[in-house]
């Protein structure tokens, strides 16, 4: 008999009981009877038992030796060792437990995040300040113009997010076209501003010209500044001149908030508003917003000369990024951070896939149209080099072929060597004047590239980066182009501070849904998946992300475009930092009958002991409370 | 009414669903040598979407073993997916992503929903959008509603479900087409709930995926037959980034016989359900869509000199204006020192949340002594308890 032996060893050695077997005698503790603890008794047992099994007739020939009564103290030690592991089970098993399988999930303001997709909260709206200034009007005149000018704006203007308004302003002293002041009537005493306030879209110029038959509109080029010429004009006249100039200014501009919208917002509004818009502008915007790249703030620009032999090996890329680059870099950097790196990589041929074809007739070589999209060898150049660096890199690559190959162009374009690839960067082929190599007597390629060389391709990088950088490009929509700064041009368009300001409030506006619609998703993903845990940072982010939304929108309202669009980052950024938060990787999910195979060999065997050693004590006091009861109403009675 | 809404819906989506990239996450999850097949099933399907004009920028390749470079190889350097061992999949030109013990569950899982570490590098990543087509094709040892990766641990329909919608939350694909060659494979997509996927594999549950043959030179199978037959399909017909094969086409080419297990499509969470989904061309998947603009048509150019030269005159009599409008401006040196005391707040709560990680360590810290002060205590009991009984 094993567990006799046992707990008689159990009791003889104390020490040895506590050290080595504890656990496996309160198991056998708890099932068995404890007893057999010296002959002495169990022999003093014996008749008793003898006279109980011979009481039974039929069995008691073959009675079982029964265990001597426990001894008080012997089962007081067993009911201290069971609460004691159940001690350990409750105050220490179960909270290690419960802390070490538990998801930690901050408490995010769902609600607030998702009154950002249902519209309860603030929604955009930019509205846009003209000045007039007229000088060239008294008082009374000017005030008609522009209440006239606001009356048919405001039934031209059916796009809600952008309402326009027309105020009288205080001009600063302006030349005309000859350089002489134009004379102010200082009596009449507009509306005063607060320059602060509110940025004026644009200062519109109302100037009196002698010979204008009709209206004329020229731009200043380095303000967002329109001069309207009249003539002989009645205020009407002029006031409705002024409103559709305004609106022609800035409907290429409505048509770009109301796409954003539609294609981030889902607006049923700016989708109707934008059925409205003629077709060409409609596909010009789709054009310009797929090929921009997404919002950063900074971009990094690297200029790479690739060759497939050993020359050139330097060219003026100093002097070039100077004249074509930098100016708008500079320009842009109201919006977004450039910083700009070149490498020049020699002996780096195009592609292997690539495979040109020669031109017999026109003695050059062509380049397919299926394969522009190959040509760049994405695994041998090194490029986007942007390890850990913060935003995207916008690639030029200037490819200047082997001397065999010159001159390389893009079969049925008409001569044209240069493609853009959309969110990507541009790509160049130059073909640079070739000259007899003394050596060899053959023709080969310049060892440097000078400036003049490179003048055309840099022109075209920098139309390029202004479409990857979505600034719009379409020609302004006029309605008399006789321009008096500058030689009239087809495709003027409307000068560069009032597109950089569009582009401002379109990237504020494109952040703004985008913030939303990503602390929408976050919350979408939180009462979605309860097993993702949410760290406390991402709580602290999301709040971070809601108040900055909050202040865009006041922004926006009050026509800060500056401070919106920073506003706006802050908060885009903030969202994206909480929604690719990396501990936010979900525990690999279980499934119910794994969680059953991982626990079971554990509560199965250590378990069971454990509830029945319990079971059998609280059964013990229990029968021992009711034999008390019994014996006291007993004494009672 | 009715009507109405649906035209309102359609028209909506047409201006949302403009397809602009294509990436492809191609997973191996197997090592060991006898797991050859595995790892020629991916890199030919590699091939494939190179071949069909995917860059290698945008294709992510997951290779937990290195068949080219194994001891047992005895064509070193190389892994052939048919015996005539006609071409060679290693090649010259290979650009593995994930290698050896790098390709993990977790991994996987962050690379779905982008949810890593800053400083992983751009080429690690999926930087899909909302315009990118992607195809995810995943190969190994499965079971029902598992795959193993690298026989320590496995990925479970839920996992991948879960993953789809969150990237499917973030608008992080447009379209999306799943492709699994394992044992049951068809139970790996059951769980999928997120919208834009067509799913197909390559066996029903409790049915085996097989190879397809073995060659006696390399000594083991070197591919399967689902994928097999997939790229038979895509080498013959898919002849170019132009071929207008549809997907319906390439999952009407399964033939039982020849596969010898019941492969399965899902299409009920694509838009347009099957009849949408079979009229996909099998390029929009596996090729990459032409966005190429070229440019500089000569007297384009020409427009394009005269224009960029005006605007650079004008902008740096622009940038001559701001500086001195900022000269004259003192006002709007308070706003810049108002943003400025934005970004410095900004920063001090950046700090405090470097502090609050700080505290998350000395919480580990004071639970190591915790933990053992309780082991501590419960040894002197352990030995104490006897002197106490005694």
């Amino acid at each position: 008999m094993l567990s006799n032996g046992v707990s008689q060893k159990c009791k003889n050695d104390p020490k040895e009981y506590w050290a080595g077997l504890g656990f496996l005698c309160v198991i056998m503790a708890s099932s068995e009877d404890v007893g057999n603890d010296d002959d002495t008794e169990q022999k003093s047992t014996q008749p008793e038992e003898a006279k109980k099994s011979a009481n039974k007739p039929g069995i008691a020939t073959t009675a079982k030796k029964q265990p001597p009564p426990e001894k008080p103290e012997a089962v007081w030690l067993r009911t201290k060792v069971i609460l004691s592991f159940w001690a350990v089970v409750v105050f220490l098993g179960l909270p290690v437990w419960w802390q070490t399988t538990s998801i930690y999930r901050a408490r995010l303001p769902i609600q607030q995040m998702l009154e950002w997709s249902e519209g309860t909260a603030c929604q955009p709206v930019l509205p846009l300040e003209i000045w007039v200034v007229s000088p060239g009007l008294v008082c009374e005149d000017a005030r008609h113009v522009v209440q006239i000018a606001q009356e048919v704006l405001d039934t031209m203007n059916t796009f809600p997010v952008q309402p326009i308004r027309i105020r009288l302003a205080k001009s600063r002293p302006i030349n005309d076209s000859k350089g002489q002041p134009f004379a102010e009537d200082p009596a009449c005493f507009l509306e005063d501003y607060d320059p602060q306030s509110r940025h004026p879209a644009l200062h519109l110029h109302l100037v009196p010209g002698e010979d204008a038959t009709e209206l004329q509109l020229s731009f200043d080029p380095h303000s967002a500044r329109a001069d309207l010429i009249y003539g002989e004009v009645s205020t009407r006249a002029l006031g409705s001149g002024a409103a559709s100039t305004v609106y022609n200014i800035f409907a290429e501009e409505q048509a770009g908030l109301a796409y954003k919208l539609a294609a981030q917002d889902n607006s049923n509004t700016a989708a109707r508003y934008l059925e409205s818009v003629p077709e060409d502008i409609r596909s010009a915007i789709t054009a310009r917003e797929n090929r921009a790249l997404k919002y950063a703030s900074t971009y990094h620009l690297t200029f790479s000369l690739f060759t497939p032999a050993g020359s050139p090996s330097s060219w003026a890329i100093e002097s070039a990024l100077e004249t074509h680059i930098q100016p708008w870099t500079s320009a842009f950097s109201i919006i977004s951070n450039f910083s700009i790196n070149s490498q020049i990589q020699p002996y780096s041929a195009y592609s292997p896939s690539i495979h040109p074809f020669q031109d017999s007739e026109a003695n050059q070589t062509l380049l397919r149209r299926q394969d522009l999209s190959a040509f760049i060898n994405a695994a041998e150049w090194p490029l986007s080099p942007s390890i850990g660096a913060d935003g995207p890199t916008i690639n030029f690559v200037l490819y200047v072929p082997s001397p065999s190959e010159i001159p390389l162009t893009i079969e049925s374009s008409d001569g044209g060597s240069s493609w853009l690839i959309p969110q990507w960067g541009g790509v160049t082929i130059l073909n640079p004047p070739l000259h007899t190599n003394e050596l060899t007597g053959q023709p080969s390629v310049p060892r440097h590239l000078d400036l003049d060389t490179l003048h055309p391709a840099f022109e075209t990088f920098t139309s390029q980066l202004l479409s990857l950088l979505g600034l719009p490009t379409t020609p302004q929509p006029q309605m008399t182009t006789t321009t008096t700064r500058r030689p009239p041009s087809p495709t003027a368009p409307s000068p560069a501070p009032l597109r950089l300001a569009t582009l401002t409030r379109l990237r504020t506006l494109s952040l703004h849904l985008l913030t939303r619609s990503t602390l929408t998703s976050l919350a979408h993903l939180t009462t979605s998946l309860p097993s993702i845990p949410i760290p406390h940072r991402v709580a602290s982010l999301v709040s971070a992300s809601l108040s900055d939304l909050d202040r865009t929108c006041s922004s926006l309202h009050a026509s800060r475009w500056g401070e919106a669009l920073g506003h706006a980052t802050r908060a885009w950024q903030d969202s994206e930092k909480a929604f690719f938060e990396k501990s936010m990787v979900g525990q690999v999910y279980f499934p119910d009958e794994h969680k059953v195979a991982v626990y079971l060999p554990l509560l199965g065997p250590v378990g069971v002991p454990l509830l029945l050693g319990l079971a059998r004590e609280v059964a013990r006091y229990f029968a021992r409370f009711r034999s008390w009861r019994a014996r006291g109403t007993g004494a009672s009675g | 009414m009715l009507l109405s809404l649906v035209v309102l819906a359609v028209g909506a989506a047409s201006t949302l669903a403009t397809h602009t990239s294509n990436w492809a996450v191609l997973v191996s999850t197997s090592r060991f040598w006898f797991n050859y097949r595995h790892l020629s099933n991916t890199l030919s399907l590699y091939r494939t979407v190179k071949r069909l004009g995917i860059p290698d920028s945008q294709i992510l390749l997951l290779l937990p073993d290195d068949m080219a470079c194994n001891p047992r190889n005895a064509f070193p350097g190389t892994v052939y997916s048919n015996a005539d061992r006609r071409m060679d999949l290693y090649g010259e030109n290979v650009e593995v992503d994930y290698r050896g013990y790098e390709v993990t569950v977790e991994n996987f899982i962050r690379l779905l929903t982008d949810r890593w570490d800053e400083g992983v590098p751009a080429g690690k990543r999926l930087g899909t959008d909302e315009g990118s087509n992607i195809l995810i094709y995943m190969t190994g040892h499965g079971g029902s509603e598992f795959l193993k990766f690298q026989d320590s641990e496995e990925i479970s329909s839920w996992d991948l479900a879960d993953a789809f919608s969150q990237m499917r939350e973030k608008k992080r694909y447009n379209e999306m087409l799943f492709m699994i060659d394992t044992c049951q494979a068809n139970t790996l997509y059951r769980q999928f709930y997120a919208s834009g996927m067509i799913a197909t594999g390559s066996s029903e549950e409790d049915e085996s995926s097989y190879s397809h043959h073995a060659d006696n030179d390399v000594g083991v199978a070197v591919i399967d037959r689902w994928t097999y037959y997939v790229l038979d399909f895509l080498e013959t017909q898919v002849t170019g980034p132009t071929s207008e094969k549809t997907l319906g086409d390439l999952f009407d080419s399964y033939d039982i016989r020849k596969i010898h297990s019941n492969p399965g499509v899902r299409w009920d969470l694509f838009p347009g359900g099957e009849a949408a989904g079979r009229s996909r061309r099998v390029v929009d998947f596996f090729g990459n869509v032409q966005s190429v603009e070229v440019q500089g048509n000569r007297t384009k150019t020409e427009l394009w000199r005269e224009d960029i030269a005006g605007l650079r005159g004008l902008i740096a009599e622009y940038e001559e204006r701001a500086e001195h409008q900022e000269r004259n401006q003192t006002k709007t040196y308070t706003v810049t020192a108002a943003v400025g005391a934005k970004i410095s707040t900004c920063e001090n709560s950046q700090t405090s949340r470097v502090k609050a990680m700080n505290i998350r360590d000395e919480i580990d810290w004071r639970k190591q002594v915790g933990g053992i002060t309780v082991i501590g205590g419960l040894a002197a009991i352990w030995f104490l308890g006897p002197m106490f009984l005694s």
